[in-house]
């Protein structure tokens, strides 16, 4: 668009004289016009002007004139005068410091100086003292910068207000007494959820449940529980007494987490069953090693038999095959070995 | 066309002392200081990723969440290229710095326009329109125009040199 400063206009146009003549068909055309061809000298020639410069004004004639006031200035206004009329002053200048805020803010967008009233500045000077920072107006590094003005203290609390119906207050035992979790609520299930963005909000990793569950709580027998290690195998943790399942195998977190409950339900009716070969379990095939039918409580049993004034006792049996059982289903430390040495050594009454 | 191999060695010779200088980030200014620096270009090369360069931001740059990191790389390109030609009359600083968030799977085009040449509202509520929705429909994904308006070219000027 270019402005309307400087005005041309043809004048003296002789081809537009011309036309006009012949449209009006006036006297004017037949009469002898200098510069057109019917004029003609004495020999009967064309008389051919000389060309000197165009029969118009041209611009820097008219500007010149226009300059030192010998032709009237046409003032004309702008194209988009209307647009540019309602053209506001910006918002934050006619705001009312009683205004609820979130609702003039009520959601995350890029910074906007026409609505933020605070007179905030933004980027750096080399010296501050004698330039202030830039302004606010037109400053791309207030854009840039992701805001938190919908986040103020009041539109948290609003939130929270509002979403107060859907949600149940958390046990206030379980907060007294936190050992009641592990009773309580036997089963954690954990997953994660991934925040981020592009065409596909996405993430194939969300999908995966981790499904914790505190095997006591199952109040399984003796050989059910056995049972259950041996399918369990290394998803059992013995020392804290927790099954892990871990499901990644369906395409949904839902799934997975449908599927995890599945495995728990065929797991423990599984170990719950006995089948007819489980009778024929030999003491080989027991996961911990037995001090109840050992040769070494056999051998000490004999031994109270054949020497009835020794001065072993049923008591000191049960507190050495507590100590013979850990000793022999733990891995073997240096000591553990003293200790072993120094109560058979207690129970045979050898001194050290 | 035929060529001496002498001479084509001897002149790949030269034997004068190197006289760059290092020149990075050094301007010369005009005569009035005229030349409109915005707060982008008057930062040093050495302030590229702190003060400067920020004009996208998406997670897919993150560890472990480089997942379509050339495809967002391509949608800021095409984001920019038809800013730039939609807007030619508004554009400051011929389109350079627009800044493109990505928030979720919306993505947010935010910088400076101007009015200067000439302000027709309607328009310009169409062309936003009109831009969000082609947008949307090209990268499958919501855009948003956060584009702000300044008068002139003046008013993103952070100094003149």
């Amino acid at each position: 668009m270019h402005r309307i400063s400087s005005i041309s206009l043809r004048q003296k146009s002789t081809l537009a004289d011309k036309l006009r003549a012949a449209v009006t068909g006036s006297d004017k055309s037949k009469q002898a016009v200098l510069g057109s061809l019917t004029v003609k000298d004495d020999g009967g020639e064309d008389f051919r002007e000389l060309y000197t410069m165009p029969k118009r004004k041209l611009r820097g004639q008219l500007q010149l004139e226009q300059a030192t006031g010998r032709a009237e200035v046409k003032q004309r206004s702008r194209m988009d005068i209307n647009d540019r009329l309602a053209v506001r002053q910006p918002r934050s200048e006619e705001m009312n410091p009683d205004q609820e805020w979130s609702n003039v803010w009520p959601a995350a967008r890029s910074f906007a100086s026409s609505v933020v009233p605070l007179p905030v500045r933004m980027g750096t000077r080399p010296n501050v003292d004698k330039r202030a920072p830039f302004k606010k107006e037109g400053n791309l590094e207030l854009v840039k910068i992701p805001n938190f003005l919908h986040l103020t203290p009041a539109a948290i609390e609003k939130h929270c207000n509002a979403i107060k119906k859907f949600c149940t207050p958390f046990p206030p035992e379980l907060l007294a007494d936190s050992s009641l979790q592990q009773s309580e609520l036997p089963i954690t299930v954990q997953y994660n959820t991934y925040i981020h963005q592009g065409t596909n909000i996405r993430d194939i990793r969300s999908r995966v449940i981790t499904m914790t569950i505190d095997v006591n709580s199952l109040k399984l027998s003796e050989s059910s529980y056995n049972k259950l290690v041996r399918l369990a195998k290394d998803r059992y943790d013995e020392k804290s007494g927790l099954l892990t399942i871990i499901t990644d195998r369906c395409h949904t977190r839902k799934q997975n987490l449908e599927y995890a409950y599945y495995l728990l339900t065929v797991l423990f009716h599984e170990s719950n069953k006995l089948e007819s070969w489980e009778n024929l379990e030999e003491r080989a095939d027991n996961l911990k090693v037995n001090f109840e039918t050992s040769q070494v409580r056999q051998k000490l049993v004999d031994l109270i038999e054949t020497s009835p004034n020794s001065q072993i006792t049923q008591e000191k049996i049960d507190e050495f095959g507590k100590m013979w059982k850990t000793y022999r289903n733990s891995e073997e430390t240096v000591e553990s070995t003293r200790e072993y040495s120094r109560q058979i050594k207690s129970l045979l009454g050898i001194r050290a | 066309m035929l060529r001496t191999p002498g001479i084509s060695a001897c002149r790949q010779i030269s034997t004068t002392s190197c006289a760059m200088k290092n020149k990075a980030g050094k301007h010369k200014s005009t005569v009035n200081r005229t030349q409109l620096l915005t707060y982008e270009m008057a930062q040093k090369p050495h302030h590229i990723g702190v003060r400067k360069s920020w004009l996208t931001w998406h997670s897919q740059n993150l560890e472990e969440f480089r997942q379509s990191q050339p495809v967002v790389v391509a949608q800021d390109e095409i984001i920019r290229r038809f800013i730039r030609g939609f807007f030619p009359q508004n554009v400051v600083i011929s389109g350079n710095e627009l800044v493109i968030k990505r928030r979720g799977n919306v993505c947010i085009v935010a910088g400076f326009l101007q009015y200067s040449r000439r302000l027709d509202i309607r328009r310009i509520y169409w062309m936003f329109g009109f831009a969000e929705e082609f947008l949307s429909i090209l990268l499958k994904q919501p855009v948003k125009l956060e584009l702000a308006f300044v008068e002139t070219e003046d008013d993103v000027a952070y100094n003149y040199i």
